[in-house]
């Protein structure tokens, strides 16, 4: 399985700014009631510098667009299997996030009668003065594993 | 909601559930761009009912972000540090989610309280769509509170000991069988244009256990290699033997050693009762019979042989140009 030697490749590397607007969105979207996505002073009333991002906005940041072509594989074999996010601290307004895409794990087991591959990725991100921000984790799973040709 | 606190809370306490409206198509498609989830099958109608679904899905992100609002709400004055969930059924328009969850752990990181909670959304038909563990920071008391300014320690934290990990699952899991509802989803998508719900039964695992147990009901099909394997069938029967050898030769190419051993096992079954059944015949012939009869006992034994050797050089003759395809 040659995509093994994808293992421990940076896939992506890619400096992010968030900004309020953004966050206010993504908030509206999730349904967030809390006022610390929309309102600078309620953020700043319980202890954040501006407005905080919801945790699930941590996820959404980095890029995973051309996965499927480093694969090898037809973008409707990739299902989302699972996914994890560390908040090392909160996610503000105006952070300049810089996130390194790694990939960690790539394997195949079968399911049932058929082999499914699966592929790890870990977003780590970092601030501008290089401390740590957020560490996500997300498994893909591949329908029918992975081409052999 | 009243203000939680490490003192107060007790394992076991559930967590208020959180409803979302019924979901629709354009909702899913603004969140998956939103999200930067640009995958087709979260966008395009025609591609997701291509590749076998009957609809466009939801990301799985838009049950976590449910469920990390879920929690949000109820920690007014506490925060969610961490989340690790697993997406068990896939997110289709018209359904009705609804986050739960329930507190299963109170620990200390660096003389930080914390707590853990076992969260999961399920739709209108109770099916866990997701599933997993969110990681909570809480003031001991409302002294704590009062003294302190933020909501977040300096000091960071190690990936453990922030978000419990999802237990390893060694046999199948559910998220990883979605395709097979694909075929569902084909016919739903040949009837009507009704958004396709989720036909598996409701998971029988309850929920505060769920994320120590193992999904085990699980049918295992891929799409692909079933489809091929029914236009094999179909064409042998019809007599169209051109186009069962054209198919089968495509699927020999992608799985050449799962179908050899296939056809040695029949050839196998065929001949053994065959080797069994004589010498059975033979024992009670010999036994009935007496002395005098016994050359003509042997006699039948040598044509029997023959017949045996006949029968296995013409089966010989036919396995080999099999094996030379």
């Amino acid at each position: 399985m040659r995509q093994r030697k994808l293992i421990g490749q940076v896939i992506q590397r890619h400096v992010v700014e968030l900004d309020r607007s953004d966050i206010r969105r993504f908030a509206g979207a999730t349904g967030s009631i809390d006022q610390v996505h929309y309102d600078p002073m309620a953020a700043k009333k319980a202890g954040f510098k501006d407005l905080l991002a919801p945790l699930a906005m941590a996820t959404t940041l980095s890029n995973h667009g051309g996965l499927a072509q480093l694969l090898e594989v037809h973008p409707k074999n990739i299902l989302h299997s699972e996914q994890t996010v560390d908040l090392r601290r909160p996610l503000q307004a105006g952070d300049l996030i810089r996130i390194v895409t790694v990939v960690t794990d790539v394997h195949e087991r079968p399911i049932g009668s058929a082999t499914t591959g699966f592929v790890t990725l870990e977003d780590r991100a970092t601030d501008s003065k290089g401390k740590q921000l957020f560490f996500a984790r997300r498994v893909l799973a591949v329908r029918g594993g992975f081409p052999r040709r | 909601m009243p203000k939680v606190y490490w003192k107060s809370i007790d394992i076991g306490d559930p967590i208020p559930p959180l409803s979302k409206p019924t979901l629709t198509r354009s909702e899913i498609v603004a969140f998956s761009v939103l999200a930067g989830e640009l995958s087709p099958l979260h966008l395009d109608e025609e591609f997701a009912r291509q590749a076998g679904y009957g609809s466009i899905s939801a990301p799985g992100l838009l049950g976590m972000s449910l469920a990390t609002e879920m929690v949000e709400r109820w920690l007014e004055n506490g925060r969610l540090v961490g989340i690790a969930t697993r997406f068990q059924k896939l997110i289709w328009p018209g359904d009705v989610l609804t986050a739960k969850g329930v507190v299963v752990r109170k620990y200390e990181v660096g003389q930080v309280p914390r707590i853990d909670c076992d969260v999961w959304v399920q739709n209108q038909a109770n099916d866990i769509v997701l599933k997993g563990t969110a990681a909570c920071m809480v003031f001991r008391e409302v002294a704590e509170e009062r003294k302190k300014k933020g909501v977040f320690p300096e000091a960071p934290l190690s990936v453990a000991a922030t978000v419990r990990p999802l237990p390893v699952v060694t046999g199948a899991t559910k998220t990883t069988h979605q395709p097979a509802e694909g075929k569902n989803g084909k016919k739903q998508a040949t009837k009507g244009k009704a958004a396709p719900a989720p036909k598996t039964a409701p998971a029988k695992v309850a929920p505060a256990k769920a994320a120590a147990a193992p999904a085990k009901s699980a049918k295992g099909k891929s799409g692909g290699s079933s489809t091929v394997k029914s236009l094999v069938k179909t064409a042998a029967s019809a007599g169209k033997r051109a186009l069962a050898k054209a198919v089968s030769k495509k699927s020999a190419a992608k799985k050449p050693a799962a179908k050899k051993p296939a056809a040695k096992k029949k050839t196998a079954a065929k001949k053994k009762p065959a080797a069994k059944k004589k010498p059975a015949a033979k024992k009670k012939t010999a036994a009935k019979k007496p002395a005098a009869k016994k050359k003509t006992a042997a006699k039948k034994k040598t044509a029997a042989k023959k017949k045996t050797a006949a029968k296995k050089k013409t089966a010989a003759k036919k396995k080999a140009p099999a094996h030379k395809k």
